[in-house]
């Protein structure tokens, strides 16, 4: 047996799979954005209908509502987390040796079932008996019910994925911090800079990877949002916390249009995939793949 | 404050020696912003948890109650009475089978990505990660269409199906970065000595990357554990995981705080002890493999 047909047995099972739970699916919803199918309107039984999907995509201000609400989720969310993270990890750093236990602490939020993360919004945010919302209520801050209000549904949503990611951005930006080569900063100190000087021109440039990569996950996962959303606001009130993934959802296991649901999630994915294509090279710069591919 | 503590911390040998009394002002700033980090992470899920020993009246008290004698009545009605441990059995079930399938097949795939010359090894990654990154929904509407054609919907297979789509991805990604790291003279070696490619494989590699294995199969179980959308739509009641019913258990009005939370304790303890368990790799596994170390 020659090795080049030995090496196909070692990815065979996994590309099999591969196939016919994802690729196969896929490209069937890829034919199906091409079609009238809906479950709730008998007319669209699946006859072809060309692009009039994707039309209908272009016309309807729904979508870009909730494109515009997921970034205006997304930038505030990744920019307040990225400082936060930032200057949580030049805290941390120093104590992270002596105190381990406080990482898995940090990452609670993180990690925890996003379902309950939610949940723990929704419970501190009631305006009744929750230990934010009640105190937002008496102190006068906001008069309504957070998660209710049109004003403050999606700061309250960017507040929580806030508490949830910071501690995933600091603990990547403290492995780079301890990470850090020692050698540019004695020449730093040789050549007289100051600590300000040597934060911005010794420090960030070298951080700067990490940075890059902890943001890149974070956009992302701003885009694939859903669980914590769908318990705390239904994407309400009406479309104000409506994002992408809430808004497919919507059209797909709510309305039951399967084929501009198709179509929709056909346009996230060519989304998704150019947002990946930066991951992935920043990924492949920081880690040298490409040199042992 | 920041700027003081990091790079002095980071750079401990290269500043000029510190007073005593600067040094002592640190080592206090340490312990503070410790106890500090660790209020803010646990305070608000302790809070969350703590209603589920509390009575409704305690829960819905306009003041917050401080101090109460905890109840077990909540875990009682909604696990024993209303029967949701099996719910709880359920996620158990999905998580091992998919995890389990996916090592199994994951490993062998990964060792083969990072030692033989794959032809589009890297492009092959780039679409993997893009299917993994892509919001839920993406694949949720073709799988849901899958199952629905050859009746598995409602079953146990469709969720455990659905989760092996972003939990294969991931495994083989970390541990190819868990093989990467195994010099590739010892495959050579153990060749030299007589072993065949897979008898190198098992007997010599695998035992080296044994805390990398046991890192990835907790971190699938957690991932699996958390996941929302498939293992709402495509089960039915009884086959339901449990963080897919916590969100039904919240409605407009009259929802029995004290159960949901008392589930949701219920749900999280297990995850919360694999955290802990994590430590180590918590930084690797969450970034993607990403982060070196």
């Amino acid at each position: 047996m020659s090795s080049k047909r030995y090496i196909w047995w070692w990815v065979l099972p996994a590309a099999i799979l591969f196939l016919v739970i994802i690729l196969v699916p896929f490209v069937t919803a890829l034919t199906y954005s091409f079609r009238a199918l809906s479950f709730t309107d008998s007319t669209a039984a699946g006859q072809y209908i060309g692009a009039d999907n994707y039309r209908k995509l272009v016309f309807d201000k729904d979508f870009y509502n909730s494109f515009k609400v997921t970034f205006l989720y997304m930038f505030p969310a990744v920019i307040v987390q990225g400082l936060l993270g930032l200057a949580m990890s030049l805290l941390i750093s120093g104590v992270v040796r002596r105190a381990r236990i406080l990482i898995p602490i940090m990452l609670l939020p993180t990690l925890l079932t996003p379902v309950v993360i939610g949940l723990v919004g929704v419970l501190t945010l009631n305006p009744e008996f929750g230990v934010i919302g009640q105190w937002l209520n008496r102190s006068g801050l906001i008069k309504e019910a957070v998660l209710g209000s049109g004003k403050w549904a999606l700061p309250a949503i960017i507040a929580v994925d806030t508490y949830q990611w910071t501690p995933f951005v600091a603990v990547i930006l403290t492995s780079g911090l301890l990470a850090l080569p020692k050698e540019p900063y004695e020449a730093a100190q040789v050549d007289g800079a100051n600590r300000v000087q040597t934060f911005f021109r010794v420090t960030m440039p070298l951080l700067w990877p990490y940075f890059v990569v902890a943001l890149l996950i974070r956009v992302i996962d701003a885009f694939r949002v859903f669980d914590i959303i769908w318990v705390m606001t239904r994407g309400g009130p009406g479309t104000v916390t409506e994002t992408v993934a809430v808004y497919a959802y919507r059209h797909t296991f709510r309305y039951w249009d399967l084929g501009y649901g198709s179509a929709l999630i056909m346009v996230i994915f060519v989304f998704i995939s150019i947002l990946v294509e930066y991951l992935y090279k920043a990924l492949q710069r920081w880690q040298g793949v490409s040199s042992s591919a | 404050m920041e700027e003081t503590i990091t790079t002095s911390t980071v750079q401990e040998e290269i500043y000029k020696p510190r007073s005593a009394q600067t040094d002592r002002l640190l080592r206090w700033l340490t312990y503070l912003l410790t106890a500090f980090i660790i209020i803010l992470f646990l305070f608000p899920w302790l809070w969350v948890f703590s209603l589920g020993f509390k009575t409704r009246t305690e829960i819905l008290s306009p003041n917050i109650v401080w101090i109460w004698k905890p109840t077990l009545d909540n875990f009682n009605e909604v696990l024993l009475v209303k029967g949701y441990w099996r719910l709880i059995l359920n996620s158990l079930l999905v998580a091992a089978s998919a995890v389990l399938l996916c090592m199994i097949i994951g490993v062998p795939t990964a060792y083969a990505f990072s030692r033989f010359p794959i032809p589009g090894k890297e492009s092959w990654f780039y679409m993997i990660l893009t299917f993994r990154m892509a919001p839920a929904v993406v694949l949720a509407l073709p799988l849901y269409v899958l199952f629905a054609r050859t009746r598995l919907l409602g079953t146990y297979f469709a969720p455990i199906i659905a989760h092996i789509t972003f939990t294969l991805p991931f495994v083989i990604w970390l541990m190819r970065s868990f093989f990467e790291d195994i010099p590739k003279e010892i495959d050579a070696a153990a060749m030299t000595d007589g072993y065949t490619r897979a008898g190198a494989f098992f007997y010599a590699v695998l035992p080296l990357v044994k805390s990398g294995i046991v890192a990835v199969t907790l971190f699938s179980i957690i991932f699996s554990w958390n996941e929302f959308l498939y293992g709402l739509i495509l089960t039915s009641d009884t086959t339901r995981p449990v963080a897919s019913q916590i969100p039904s258990l919240i409605r407009p009005h009259g929802t029995l705080w004290g159960e949901v939370c008392a589930l949701a304790t219920a749900a999280s303890l297990p995850v919360a002890f694999l955290i802990f368990a994590l430590q180590r790799q918590l930084v690797r596994g969450l970034s993607f493999g990403a982060v070196k170390g």
